[in-house]
């Protein structure tokens, strides 16, 4: 009876720890159990934005910090992530380039080219739609965690990402000023997402000759360029079709973070999309074809254009857009054709560049910190 | 004396798993606003089903939004407790019958029990949201989505899809027709007297037909031989589509 008693008593007490246990995922078999020696003092990182730009969202359960942001921006450049420690999440998001490569689909470690172009990483703070060109992740915390073990891209696995952590002369300590850990063993792929995030999370373009004229009253647009927002924003001039540019990429953002299919492919079927995007992980055949809305800010510098890259030139996207797609049946009904002359056309491209923001892409804070 | 050291420990022990758990075992009341539309007497499925129209012409769907302001309870002494400023109302979602059957559902909570006699809200978006644009809020929040910088107001109506002109079967027109402006915000109250009771939730069913806010029928409606969208430019189109969304806007 008294082992009966002592069984409970243990199976109660083990009931209360459990339920009070928070979900961490420190590595209790990891070899490495060393202190780590440093201080743990986190300072709140205040985020100024314009006042045109909206508030910051910043999850409760990952504060910004100045020591979590100085740590991500560490990650985010450093080619540790990678199986043979050649690429950085900066070998495809160079800040000169709003943060994407230039490419048409970037090159992982094994020389194996991507499927997707790189996405300007400009205000992913405000997205909650999902990440990548399909969303597939919903948060920057589990966006960070993918393309480490992707084949076509860092090629490594996490496990052994950790291990380099935990044997470099700076990073543990890194990581207690970033998360207050005690041990090497308790550097995490977690801490290390989470980290990445804040620096993401402070990527915030909001600064361009757009801005500055229209809300910050500073300035003029050009002729030509105030031609060109109004053929951005105003969706009929008459009985003229405009290109209704704004329906998707609209203030202050130039995005709706959105998935939408805008007529890119002439597929007999929706299941007959070369890259099926959004469907492939929602699993609804009437999202293949559907990819992320991308922001238009800086977009002058982010060619070549579309999740494929197929664009080299600003002019070519619009001609796309200005034949109103293919008709495919899921294809965005806001795709539209509309008459454009070379006219036009400069003049609507001159009024994209007013979004390149110069203090985002030369932002000392966001460059390379090594 | 060992069976009183258990029972000691065993209480002690379940009080503080106790208190580590969500403190989920008090239901609170809860007014579920459920809303499903249909087109005509379909259920409104998007992409897929093809509805009969006016004049041999049938639809389909890809997006019915709206926004509603300042959602209301009034109390049976005739004053309001508000419960929501904004929400959007999105049929976007909406890809298969049982989920047209389902609806969607805006929870208000924290309504305090007793009697009630009708439910107010203004359909649209109330002015003094439609002077603010994204940069106010913070996402995720409704207002985040669907401004119009041209306007510098948020569309508070979105129909869009395809449309079969010809009835030969393929839907090559595209439709969209967005609507938003300050005239065109109006206030709407839902006679309904219920009673919300201690811990309760309860379910209020609205619904709105779409071909009603499309056409109030032959003769009086969106020829889509004729027009395919409207940005609130024609004053006939967008006042055509505002009105009748008002009406057929009910709680049954």
């Amino acid at each position: 009876m008294k082992s009966l008693y002592f069984i409970l008593f243990f199976a109660a007490i083990s009931l209360a720890a459990e339920s009070c246990r928070d979900d961490d995922d420190t590595c209790s078999t990891c070899p490495n159990n060393d202190v780590i020696a440093g201080e743990y003092n986190p300072q709140p990182y205040v985020l100024n934005v314009p006042a045109w730009m909206p508030p910051v969202p910043n999850p409760s359960d990952n504060l910004l910090t100045v020591d979590g942001i100085a740590l991500g921006r560490m990650l985010f450049y450093d080619p540790i992530l990678s199986s043979d420690s050649t690429l950085s999440c900066a070998s495809c998001h160079k800040q000169e380039r709003a943060f994407t490569d230039g490419l048409a689909v970037s090159t992982g470690v094994l020389g194996i080219p991507g499927k997707r172009s790189a996405m300007s990483l400009a205000n992913l703070a405000y997205n909650t739609r999902g990440f990548f060109w399909d969303g597939r992740t919903g948060t920057l915390e589990t966006q960070a965690l993918l393309p480490v073990e992707d084949h076509i891209e860092m090629n490594e696995n996490w496990d052994n990402v950790l291990q380099k952590f935990r044997n470099h002369p700076i990073y543990p300590a890194q990581f207690r000023k970033a998360f207050g850990i005690e041990l090497k063993s308790q550097i995490t792929k977690e801490l290390a997402a989470k980290a990445l995030a804040q620096f993401q999370r402070t990527l915030i373009s909001g600064n361009s000759r757009y801005d500055q004229v229209i809300w910050g009253q500073q300035g003029w647009l050009t002729d030509q360029e105030q031609r060109g927002l109004e053929l951005f924003f105003i969706e009929f001039a008459g009985d003229v079709q405009h290109p209704g540019c704004s329906h998707c990429h609209f203030n202050p953002l130039f995005t709706d973070n959105n998935f939408r299919q805008n007529g890119l492919e002439n597929v007999p079927d929706l299941l007959s999309f070369p890259d099926p995007g959004r469907g492939a992980v929602s699993g609804i055949t009437n999202d293949n074809g559907k990819f992320r809305v991308p922001t238009l800010r800086n977009i002058e510098l982010t060619a070549p254009y579309m999740h494929d890259g197929r664009f080299a030139t600003l002019e070519e996207v619009l001609d796309h857009y200005a034949t109103g797609g293919h008709g495919v049946s899921n294809e965005d009904p806001n795709i539209l054709a509309f008459p454009i002359d070379a006219q036009q056309k400069q003049d609507l491209i001159a009024f994209l560049k007013t979004l390149t923001d110069q203090s985002f892409l030369t932002n000392p804070d966001f460059s390379n910190p090594f | 004396m060992m069976k009183k050291i258990f029972f000691l420990a065993a209480s002690f022990a379940l009080l503080l798993a106790a208190t580590c758990k969500e403190d989920d075992d008090f239901a609170k009341e809860v007014v579920d606003m459920n809303f499903k539309s249909t087109f005509g007497d379909a259920p409104l499925v998007m992409y897929e089903s093809a509805y009969p129209y006016e004049a041999g012409m049938s639809v389909k769907l890809q997006l019915f939004q709206f926004y509603l302001s300042n959602i209301s309870v009034q109390r049976e002494d005739g004053s309001l407790v508000l419960q929501k400023d904004i929400a959007l109302i999105n049929f976007k979602d909406i890809l298969t019958p049982s989920a047209a059957t389902e609806g969607i559902s805006l929870n208000m909570e924290g309504l305090a029990p007793g009697h009630y006699k009708a439910i107010r809200m203004g359909i649209g978006v109330a002015p003094n949201l439609n002077s603010t644009n994204p940069a106010n809020y913070t996402p995720p929040h409704p207002l985040d989505d669907n401004y119009w910088s041209a306007a510098t107001g948020y569309v508070f109506i979105k129909i869009e899809g395809n449309a079969d002109t010809t009835g030969n079967g393929q839907f090559p027109a595209k439709l969209t027709f967005h609507t938003g402006a300050n005239e065109l915000y109006k206030e709407k109250t839902f006679d309904k007297h219920f009673e919300l009771k201690k811990g309760q939730t309860l379910q209020l069913k609205f619904s709105v037909d779409l071909k009603k806010v499309l056409s109030k029928g032959p003769g009086d409606f969106l020829d889509f031989r004729q027009i395919t969208q409207d940005h609130s430019n024609n004053p006939e189109v967008y006042t055509f589509i505002a009105d009748n969304l008002y009406n057929a806007l009910v709680l049954e």
